[in-house]
């Protein structure tokens, strides 16, 4: 039961106390956590916490210096010229010592490097014959994706068939084992034929060789060994000629290769016997007709391949076909689309040109309006004219000029009548043509009045207005006859149109069912792509092996991999070994040239730096002669440095993770202690040339403890002297003074913070150095808050006695000399205590910090450590850990003893609760 | 001796009477008169104290009375007056200061024929000194202004304010008061100004020609006259002509050329009635439309023939209860305010609750003599409680709860538990459970010591007669245990309470109240507590400060915490240590 719980007790605390863990974890890991996938790294370092504490300056702080020196910038603007030459010594040695350092401390690796490389070197040949073993299974899993593939598709099937057919003479055993699998599949004739004269040929060469061997035996007494030789490359090339394995048969080889039997016999017939000679023409005879015979089923079997052949690629046109059609209906589909959008927007245009048309003509015939209207007037002035001219029938007339009005009349008249009738907004155009039918009908009247003076006159002001309608008339003739051949246009257009939608239809149908089609095939299209990339790889696959095959392979089975899924998982782990044991390989290759890179930099540096030391005298006289120095020496240790740099926090830096991950794997515990050296040893090397954000840490720890304990202090101070007279002293007002101060210690201070704010902004105009963004000022704030400690001390005062005072009193010691020489001492673990709850309070004070301190410079711990975890320190978890701790230690150590006070009822308001 | 300390003394506090009533002047005279009246107050405290023998008690209060007035009194009473006016962004000066700076606003005629001007200076040793006069033309008349004198410059030394005459020459003669200026025509031409020789009090000077913007030739000066003269004396300067009317250097033209402009406003006086009373005060108006400008809220606003109101400047005023009708009525900032408002209590109440259950049960754990290494073990968790929060809560934000680089998200969520990135500090319901989380943490400790000393004074001899009457476990807890616990950690329990409900830093540092209130017209944040938003109204001001209502809420703030803390004072019976004196 005890047991339980004490295990319950730890767990607990365990859970509980996990951050304070995880910050001192954090604060001495050497790489950088927050990118970091493991909760603990076992790479320590104390790095972060010198950086904080000592701020020391590496490398390029130092090469900044130099430069800040001969610009006698800051610091060093108050300087004589041999103080500047003395500093300028100074740092020239320390960055000389720094990067000697540098390079002593990367040079320890160099027997470890050593180490690591001998190991990798041993492991290699291991790993290539775990790696060849497992290929087999490899290719065996990807050969059965294939196979899949291949199931999957029919075009896949033939293409893959007819590629197969033609090649499988060519491939040796085990392929076309393969190779016949797939074919059977597909095309078992072809098998078939391809099994028979395979058969029929080894039968061939069985019985070659028999005849031959037992020919040989007989003659073989009588033969010397250069025959005998000579013998057995015939005979092996011969039967090479017709082994199905090796298909590189042919007429023309074999006709060769019977001449070199009938070559030799010149040969044997002088040292055969005579029975042996006969037999081995007889023999001669034979290979000529088996080779006849070879010829014949040869022969066949090309034929009968060459129409399997010839078949697969009738299927496999029929499905470009399918393609070929497929597009063309296509094609043709688009060519109707756009024929009716052409239409379209044909009609759509002339639609427009006939409204415009029609405005104009709108627009005419209110323009004939006003003629239509004179006319009109003429002819009531006229018909009454004419009634007055009967009267007067007979005097002299003019019949040709009347005449001659009216045949200008009847001509305008013709033209409306041969224009037709208007489409649009005619009325006027059909009175105009009424108003002169009139004068038309009249026409012997008027002719027979022409006499009357005020008729002549009246006609011969309607002459004057026929001309503008005569040009009008053509005006509106000319567009009645353009609104008619656009309207007519249209409904051509349109007819046109139905048709060719109607062509559109029949060829979207067509294409749609086509489509289906297409799609199938170009599904199949892509497949076979993707599995003849994998055959390729697969054919590449087959050819690596060896050590520096392996990386090689790593990437390119890594590519096989994300191209067609996952690999079974022995494949995996061999791949991951793999790819750790190029690590390794990348380390031993690149480690040598990195340091070297390092060596040659400092090595340069130097030499630049000794160059610069000549000429340092004659610059610093120059510079108090007030002349501007720009030292391309420095400017080139610079850019050296920098360059450096760049290059170093990218490639020793990986040479360093790669030395840490592979140090943590189980394979590499062998060496696992030289990794972590060379890890290690990187590291710091490269400390001396990191660049360092700039943080004020110390400064800040510095100004938080002079605050805290100046405000700590004076508080205590006034606390006492104020507490004092409310415990020993009665006067008037003390009741109500204490309850002043029981109130007023409940405002805390920081609701007040705008009003603060404002005050220590006013403040600031007259005494800048108590105002804003200055530590003084914020300090003045923190002696705000002493009404709750007055009323703390006022209590401990109660408890102690008053009958020393009155016996120092009697001895006539005045009251502040009890106070001062008495009281106080005997209060002084309670002003302990109060002195460090205040100094506890302030230097935790975080809220009034940052709304008084703007510059860096004059911050506190709590408002530098809470930049540093915004902005660009926001991922420097080491840094901002180390800081937490720094800070954190103290206070758990002054909380924990302190803490019978803190938590007492009385102080909850004041610090923590 | 004694004589010698005597006059020692008295003469310290001659001294300081005279700091102090110096400060209380200063005070005085920079519109800050509650301040000037602590200092007077503290002035008479302090005299009081060392002259009249009777004061003697008093002379130990003395400093720690004058921090309390001016650091705690005046804080509460300021906050108390600001937070009746519309202190802030818009309205961050007094009434006269936007007065003053509306009456230096000019309106420019445009229409009119701007001047070209051209600048003569006075060489010394060949070098430009900034004596000069300045002569300008509207193509037929020339006229002559002499150097302006600068009147006001705000507080980076840049020249606010300056004004000079301008007469128009005639017969190559000017007289400006006492200057008499003789202008020097070239020989070649007649219209063109050699030099001016000029004559003032006695003291002659030669003034040559140095800058025109029209002049191609004198590009070379342009530096030196926009440095040495033209932001000095020229860009703010107001030429003045009895007969004629304001030239200066406009807007559109900037320093290429003069123009004629006019005051914008005018001041006048009118009679206001007010409280019954007559009271004579400033009003402005403007120049060209003639309409007196209105003033609401602190605002002074120009209204335009179509009735529009356009802000034209604020000042700081008193705005009765305004402040306070935005936090109860005004529908934009009553609903972001009673979300805070809630949460505020809904975090002091449960971050008090589960610090109160967890600690009581460690403490539960722990009370128990037989239990060995009890200590180590409540050490041990004090830990979180004596780590500074600021520390601790920084520590959490940046290590924990991150979403991309948090431990939690990217390692026991991700690694261990293939879970999906939870967004801690991004979604608002989240926001509220991690700052309980952390705050529960920081505070279960503080409950647990409190709970083990109230336990521990717990009689043994009561759970005897108890066990004797066959009680329960349960029982004895519920009958013995809770009630005796409470009466003790009661009080804390309040001050606890009221701590939270002002604890800052936990808010502030982990989510700096975020994420934001999507509706909301201020810069509320979901976490948001009371004393956050405070800050934020106040001192992050994306969208302006605004002293005026964050003070509103700080005194809201106070009578809550007053309430809370009337009852905790009650609980512990402080009240009666004041009577019992």
């Amino acid at each position: 039961m005890r047991i339980i719980k004490h295990v319950l007790m730890i767990i607990l605390i365990l859970l509980i106390l996990f951050p304070m863990f995880w910050i001192v974890a954090t604060s001495v890991r050497r790489d950088n956590a927050a990118f970091s996938t493991k909760l603990f790294s076992s790479r320590y370092t104390f790095q972060y916490y010198k950086d904080l504490l000592l701020n020391r300056k590496n490398i390029p702080q130092q090469i900044s210096e130099l430069k800040k020196m001969i610009n006698l910038s800051s610091e060093y603007s108050q300087m004589n010229p041999e103080e500047l030459l003395n500093q300028l010594n100074k740092t020239e040695a320390e960055l000389k010592r720094q990067m000697d350092l540098s390079k002593q401390q990367i040079a320890k690796s160099e027997k470890y490097v050593d180490e690591v490389v001998a190991f990798a070197r041993e492991r290699t040949d291991e790993m290539v014959q775990q790696f060849n073993a497992l290929k087999e299974e490899e290719k065996q899993f990807f050969e059965n994706r294939l196979q899949d593939i291949y199931e999957s598709s029919e075009q896949f099937q033939l293409e893959l068939t007819y590629e197969f057919i033609q090649s499988i003479e060519q491939v040796n055993p085990e392929q076309s084992r393969y190779y016949s699998q797939i074919i059977s599949r597909h095309s078992p004739e072809f098998i078939n034929a391809y099994q028979e004269i395979g058969q029929s040929l080894d039968s061939y060469t069985t019985f070659i060789e028999e005849e031959y061997q037992s020919w040989f035996q007989k003659a073989e007494g009588s033969l010397d060994q250069s025959i005998k030789n000579e013998l057995d490359t015939i005979q092996s090339d011969f039967l090479s000629l017709i082994t199905p394995d090796e298909f590189s048969y042919s007429k023309w080889n074999r006709e060769i290769n019977l001449k070199g039997y009938r070559g030799i016999t010149g040969d044997l017939e002088s040292v055969l016997s005579q029975e042996n000679f006969e037999a081995w023409e007889q023999l001669t005879e034979l290979f000529k007709a088996t080779a006849r015979e070879i010829d014949d089923k040869l022969s066949d079997y090309e034929t009968r391949k060459e129409a399997i052949l010839n078949d697969l690629e009738k299927q496999m046109a029929e499905r470009s076909e399918i393609v070929e059609e497929y597009l063309t209906a296509e094609v043709e589909r688009k060519k109707a689309y756009d024929a009716i959008r052409r239409m379209e927007n044909q009609i759509e245009k002339d639609k427009q040109a006939m409204m415009g048309f029609e405005e104009r003509m709108s627009l005419l015939d209110q323009k004939i309006q006003v003629s239509v209207y004179e006319i009109s007037e003429l002819k009531e002035l006229i018909s009454v004219e004419l009634k007055k001219a009967n009267e007067f029938s007979g005097s002299s007339r003019d019949e040709a000029a009347v005449q001659g009005v009216i045949g200008e009349l009847a001509k305008i008249y013709h033209k409306i009548k041969e224009m037709g009738e208007p489409p649009s907004s005619g009325d006027h155009l059909n009175a105009l043509s009424q108003n002169l039918n009139w004068f038309l009908t009249n026409e012997n009247e008027l002719v027979q009045s022409s006499g009357s003076e005020s008729l002549k006159n009246a006609m011969d002001i309607l002459k004057s207005q026929t001309n503008p309608v005569i040009n009008d008339l053509e005006d509106y003739s000319i567009l009645i006859q353009s609104y008619r051949e656009a309207q007519a246009k249209i409904q051509e257009n349109e007819n046109l149109l139905e048709e060719q939608r109607i062509i559109l239809d029949e060829k979207q149908a067509q294409t749609q069912e086509l489509m289906a089609k297409y799609e199938e095939v170009m599904t199949d299209r892509r497949k076979i792509d993707k599995a003849k990339r994998m055959i390729s790889l697969l054919t590449e696959l087959e050819r690596t092996g060896d050590y520096d095959d392996l990386s090689q392979y790593s990437a390119l089975a890594a590519k096989f991999v994300s191209e067609f899924g996952l690999i079974d998982n022995p494949a995996k782990d061999l791949l991951a070994k793999i790819s750790s044991l190029d690590k390794l390989v990348y380390l031993d290759r690149n480690y040598d040239v990195e340091t070297t890179y390092l060596k040659e930099t400092v090595d340069e540096i130097e030499r630049v730096l000794a160059q610069f030391d000549e000429k340092k005298k004659s610059y610093v006289n120059l510079i108090y002669a007030n002349v501007m120095i720009k030292s391309s020496e420095l400017n080139t240790i610079e850019n050296l440095q920098k360059a450096a740099y760049n290059r170093f926090s990218s490639e020793l830096n990986r040479i360093a993770r790669i030395a840490s991950d592979l140090s943590e794997l189980d394979e590499y515990q062998e060496i696992s202690g030289s990794l972590e050296q060379i890890d290690k040893n990187i590291f710091e090397s490269l400390q001396f040339w990191t660049k360092k954000p700039e943080q004020q840490f110390m400064r800040w720890l510095i100004n938080t403890i002079i605050l805290a304990v100046a405000t700590a202090g004076i508080t205590v101070m006034i606390c006492a002297l104020g507490a004092y007279p409310f415990s020993r002293l009665r006067f008037k007002g003390r009741k109500y003074g204490l309850l002043f101060l029981l109130l007023i210690q409940m405002f805390p201070i920081v609701m007040g913070m705008v009003a603060l704010y404002l005050l220590l902004r006013f403040i600031g105009q007259f005494l800048p150095g108590f105002g804003l963004d200055s530590l003084w000022g914020l300090g003045l704030i923190y002696l705000g808050n002493i009404a709750f400690n007055m009323w703390l001390l006022k209590g401990y005062f109660d408890t102690i006695p008053d009958s020393l005072e009155e016996a120092a009193m009697i001895d006539g010691s005045t009251r502040f000399q009890t106070f001062w020489k008495i009281v106080l001492p005997l209060t002084a673990p309670m002003l302990a205590v109060v002195f460090l709850i205040v100094f506890m309070a302030n230097f935790n004070e975080f809220v009034l910090a940052s709304v008084v301190l703007q510059s860096p410079e004059n911050y506190t711990f709590a408002v530098g450590l809470q930049s540093f975890s915004y902005g660009p320190y926001q991922m420097e978890w080491g840094l901002f850990t180390a800081a937490a701790l720094i800070g954190a230690i103290p206070m758990v150590i002054l909380s924990l003893s302190l803490q019978r006070y803190l938590v007492s009822g009385l102080t909850s308001g004041s610090v923590k609760g | 001796m004694k004589i010698l300390g005597k006059i020692l003394l008295w003469f310290a506090l001659a001294i300081l009477n005279a700091l102090l009533t110096w400060a209380a002047i200063v005070l005085f005279t920079n519109d800050s008169v509650e301040l000037g009246i602590i200092m007077i107050i503290i002035i008479f405290f302090i005299d009081f104290a060392v002259i009249n023998p009777k004061g003697y008690p008093y002379r130990y209060t003395i400093p720690a009375l004058s921090l309390l007035l001016i650091l705690t009194v005046y804080p509460i009473f300021y906050t108390l007056k600001i937070a009746f006016t519309n202190y802030g962004t818009g309205h961050l000066f007094t009434r006269n200061q936007v007065v003053e700076q509306l009456m230096n606003t000019y309106v420019t005629d445009e229409d009119s024929q701007p001047y070209s001007y051209s600048v003569y200076v006075h060489m010394e040793d060949f070098a430009p000194t900034e004596e000069f006069v300045l002569i300008f033309t509207d193509g037929e008349k020339s006229f002559l202004a002499e150097k302006p004198k600068i009147i006001s410059v705000d507080r980076d030394g840049n020249t606010t304010r300056s004004i000079a005459e301008y007469k128009e020459i005639t017969n190559g003669n000017v007289v400006i008061g006492d200057g008499q200026y003789e202008i020097v025509y070239s020989i070649q031409n007649e219209d063109e100004i050699m030099a001016v020789e000029g004559n003032v009090n006695g003291n002659s000077h030669t003034y040559q020609y140095f800058f025109s913007f029209d002049d191609p030739d004198t590009l070379s000066n342009q530096r030196m006259f926009m440095s040495n003269i033209y932001l000095k004396y020229l860009d703010s300067a107001e030429l003045t002509n009895p007969e004629r009317s304001l030239v200066r250097f406009g807007r559109v033209y900037g320093f290429r050329k003069l123009v004629d402009a006019r005051k914008k406003y005018r001041i006048d006086r009118e009679m206001v009635e007010e409280n019954g009373k007559i009271l004579e005060r400033t009003v402005l108006i403007n120049n060209s439309t003639g309409i007196k400008l209105q003033e609401e809220d602190g605002t002074f606003f120009e209204i335009t023939p179509q009735g529009q109101k356009i802000d034209v400047g604020g000042y700081r005023g008193y705005v009765g209860l305004r402040n306070f009708e935005k936090m109860f009525t005004d529908s934009r900032f009553t609903g972001p305010f009673i979300k805070i408002l809630i949460w505020t209590f809904v975090w002091a109440i449960l971050s008090v609750l589960f610090s109160f259950v967890i600690g009581l049960g460690f403490a539960l754990m722990l009370n128990d003599s037989k239990f060995k290494g009890r200590n180590i073990y409540r050490t041990l968790l004090l830990i979180p409680w004596a780590v500074p929060a600021f520390i601790s809560v920084l520590v959490w934000r940046n290590g924990f709860f991150n979403e991309t680089y948090g431990i939690i998200n990217k390692i026991i969520l991700g690694q261990w538990f293939g879970m999906d990135a939870v967004r801690w500090l991004g979604d608002a319901f989240m926001a509220k459970v991690s700052v309980l989380i952390v705050n529960i943490w920081l505070g279960f400790p503080y409950m647990m010591m409190v709970c083990l000393g109230a336990l521990q004074s717990i009689p043994g001899n009561l759970y005897e007669a108890a066990s004797i009457d066959g009680a329960t476990k349960i029982r004895k807890f519920s009958s013995i245990t809770m009630p005796l616990l409470m009466t003790s950690v009661a009080p804390l329990l309040i001050g606890s309470f009221a701590f939270n409900f002002n604890n800052f830093t936990n808010i502030y540092l982990l989510t700096r109240g975020g994420p934001a209130m999507s509706d909301s017209l201020t810069n509320a944040g979901s976490t948001d507590i009371l004393i956050s938003y405070t800050y934020k109204l106040a001192f992050q001001s994306e969208r302006g400060q605004d002293f005026g209502y964050a003070s509103a809420i700080a005194l809201f703030i106070f009578i809550i915490v007053a309430g809370i803390s009337f009852f905790q004072f009650k609980f512990a019976g402080t009240f009666e240590e004041v009577n019992r004196g």
